[in-house]
């Protein structure tokens, strides 16, 4: 077992260097850089700019010098905890994403969780009686959850909020407790501001998981253990909980991990239409305006996410089925 | 263990006149056992022999009840003869506490697949020790304890290392001991094997066979032996059935039917197993003629109508009735009832 965490955190490592030059990359794939669209701003304002300021900034910020050159600045840096200067909003990098970062995954930790207390039960109750009015309403429903648009429910949401019940949804915090350090009264506020967004980014989660774990459930009751563990004389819920479900359980385990990426790039629109300081819509912004430094940061820091929690999915996964914690069959 | 003495004759569960229906929304009914009469004695080995789908397994599983939703059991009774009086199966429904009370407690079965009957993500141990608490009210503890001598009275070695084990980790023949332990670990009254030995290889059949054998003596139980290999049976049975298409063609003293069958398909079957002869001896094998029909297009009368050598009038429109042979030895066959020279005519 520890070996094989070992093995997995060893290829972590290697494949989040992997992700650092290729976010590094993209990031340098648009042609010309943040001074570029800086100068085409200014000059569309009639502003003129100095020439010679423009080349200082340049070889400030090391934007003339070859890809690889820029990269082991960008990574030396991040290395030592400085994530560069955003030229946008003229802070350091650090001081603007920490914020975000930590409203996208307390939100979209949430969001998964919901999805699994609502997905369970009504995939293991559709598998068991197939067929049934339930199983058809889980179906249908799952369909719709399927079809819509996130961002699209978070509208119709708003809509019917502000004409049934008057209240205008969006943002995480009332305007007193954006900025006010964590305390009882800001947790309340803001999970009676964070329900819509956890709802709206599980709907599509729990509409597919809910759709997976009925087939696994089907496929696995057909199997014969649970014939056996009938023949027992176990009570009817316990065989298809000890047994079925568990099993029926484990692919799902091992997509945590890749539930976050899809959460992120998901919930870009769904934080702009609901105003949500997450961290999505600043990735938006930093890549128009080439922010560099800023989108680079951001999407490192989501890959490094992404990583760990495929990590800790193996390791779930690994936890639950012991044939792959010793490598069987 | 001390050894039940078994109340000689007295049957512990007879099934009369059992039939199964499957049906399906979109096809019609298709009655999988049509007519079953069969007894088990205590200490005592029903063989239940026959060919793929003529409804051996259905019929045991309709014993503990562990048909699927859409099989029926139409008509007959399974009685069970429990401590506290006759039970009839059929009468339960399969969810309910007395039917619960008698799975694994008073009757449990042995699967074809020790691989896939057995969970592979619990320990050998687990899903052992849960039919023990289950049933005996021991507490975890106790009951690992009786699951390892469990393990180590089928000749598990290491037992007590190898409850912890998973069933990918042991070889099938260990995983059917394992699968054997579970079955005996409330020293049920009867044990139903469907198959235990199919998925085997021989040496680890003999293995087996020769461990059930031995713990039907040290027990007591009755067994209800499923197989489609004749020579399994000569081996552990001491009463056959033979079933054809869901009905029980000949049924008595495993050396009167080897002996002397009365019916045709008997008679084929006995004669379409090899035996070890010389080279100069060998003659070829008689097989049976045909194929089984679907239980569809099977005759109203005898099922064996459309392969059978001597097949005459009566044959595909009159049920033949159960004709006693000798002592205890009965088959359904018009030829017993008939004189030769109707059946020539």
């Amino acid at each position: 077992m520890v070996q094989f965490i070992i093995r997995r955190l060893i290829a972590m490592i290697l494949t989040l260097f992997a992700i650092s030059i290729v976010a590094f990359a993209i990031i340098q794939l648009p042609p010309g850089d943040y001074l570029t669209t800086y100068i085409a701003s200014l000059s569309s304002t009639g502003e003129q700019v100095d020439p010679r300021v423009i080349a200082n900034l340049r070889s400030q910020y090391g934007l003339g010098e070859p890809f690889y050159v820029q990269y082991f600045k960008w990574i030396g840096g991040i290395l030592t905890g400085n994530f560069g200067q955003s030229f946008e909003w003229k802070r350091p990098v650090t001081e603007l994403i920490w914020g975000r970062l930590g409203n996208s995954m307390l939100l979209e930790g949430m969001a998964v969780i919901t999805m699994w207390l609502i997905a369970l039960p009504i995939g293991i109750y559709a598998a068991v009686r197939k067929y049934s009015l339930g199983d058809y309403l889980a179906t249908v429903g799952g369909f719709i959850g399927l079809a819509v648009p996130n961002f699209f429910f978070a509208l119709i949401l708003m809509y019917l909020a502000y004409t049934w019940f008057g209240v205008t949804l969006g943002g995480l915090f009332s305007p007193g407790f954006e900025n006010a350090r964590w305390s009882l009264p800001r947790i309340w506020d803001f999970l009676s501001h964070a329900w819509a967004p956890i709802l709206v980014l599980s709907m599509a989660g729990t509409a597919e998981l809910i759709r997976i774990l009925r087939a696994n459930l089907l496929d696995e009751l057909k199997k014969p253990y649970v014939v056996t563990a009938r023949a027992k004389g176990l009570p009817e819920w316990r065989v298809i909980l000890k047994y079925p479900v568990r099993l029926a359980m484990n692919p799902l385990v091992s997509t945590i991990g890749w539930l976050l990426p899809a959460l992120v790039s998901g919930s870009v629109i769904v934080s702009v239409v609901l105003n949500l300081p997450t961290a999505g819509p600043m990735l938006l912004r930093s890549l128009t305006t080439q922010d560099m430094y800023l989108a680079g940061a951001i999407i490192l820091l989501l890959s490094v996410l992404t990583v760990i929690g495929t990590v800790i999915s193996d390791i779930l996964l690994a936890l639950i089925d012991p044939r792959i914690r010793y490598g069987g069959k | 263990m001390t050894p039940l003495i078994p109340m000689a004759g007295k049957p512990l569960l007879s099934i009369n006149d059992m039939s199964i229906v499957f049906t399906s929304p979109d096809e019609p009914d298709i009655e999988a056992v049509r007519q079953v009469d069969l007894t088990l004695t205590p200490g005592k080995t029903l063989a239940l022999v026959g060919e793929s789908g003529c409804g051996k397994s259905v019929t045991a599983r309709a014993v503990l009840r562990l048909l699927d939703k859409n099989a029926d059991i139409r008509t007959g009774e399974i009685v069970y003869e429990a401590e506290g009086g006759a039970v009839d199966v059929v009468r339960l429904k399969p969810d309910s506490l007395a039917m619960r009370a008698i799975r694994g407690a008073q009757i449990s079965m042995i699967f074809q697949e020790p691989m896939s009957s057995l969970s592979p993500v619990h320990t050998i141990g687990n899903q052992i020790d849960e039919i023990i608490v289950l049933h005996e009210r021991l507490t975890q503890k106790q009951a690992r304890e009786r699951t390892v001598s469990l393990l180590d009275q089928v000749g598990i070695p290491g037992a007590r290392e190898r409850a912890n084990a998973y069933p990918f980790e042991l070889s099938g023949g260990l995983r059917q001991r394992a699968m054997i332990a579970m079955a005996l670990a409330c020293t049920p009254k009867l044990l139903i094997a469907d198959e235990p030995t199919t998925a085997l290889d021989v040496t680890t059949q003999a293995q087996i066979l020769d461990l059930l054998r031995q713990l039907q003596d040290d027990f007591g139980m009755a067994m209800l032996f499923i197989t489609h290999d004749l020579g399994v049976v000569a081996e552990v049975a001491d009463d056959i059935a033979v079933m054809y298409l869901g009905d029980v063609v000949e049924q008595g003293d495993v050396f009167e039917v080897f002996k002397a069958p009365k019916h045709p398909y008997t008679q084929a079957l006995m004669s379409s197993v090899p035996r070890l002869q010389r080279k100069s001896e060998r003659t070829r094998l008689t097989p049976i003629k045909g194929t089984v029909p679907s239980p569809k297009d099977r005759p109203v009368g005898c099922a064996f109508t459309s392969r059978c050598p001597h097949a005459f009038a009566p044959c595909p429109t009159i049920r033949p009735e159960r004709t006693p042979v000798s002592e205890g030895h009965v088959a359904r066959c018009h030829l017993l009832t008939h004189t030769k020279e109707e059946a020539l005519a």
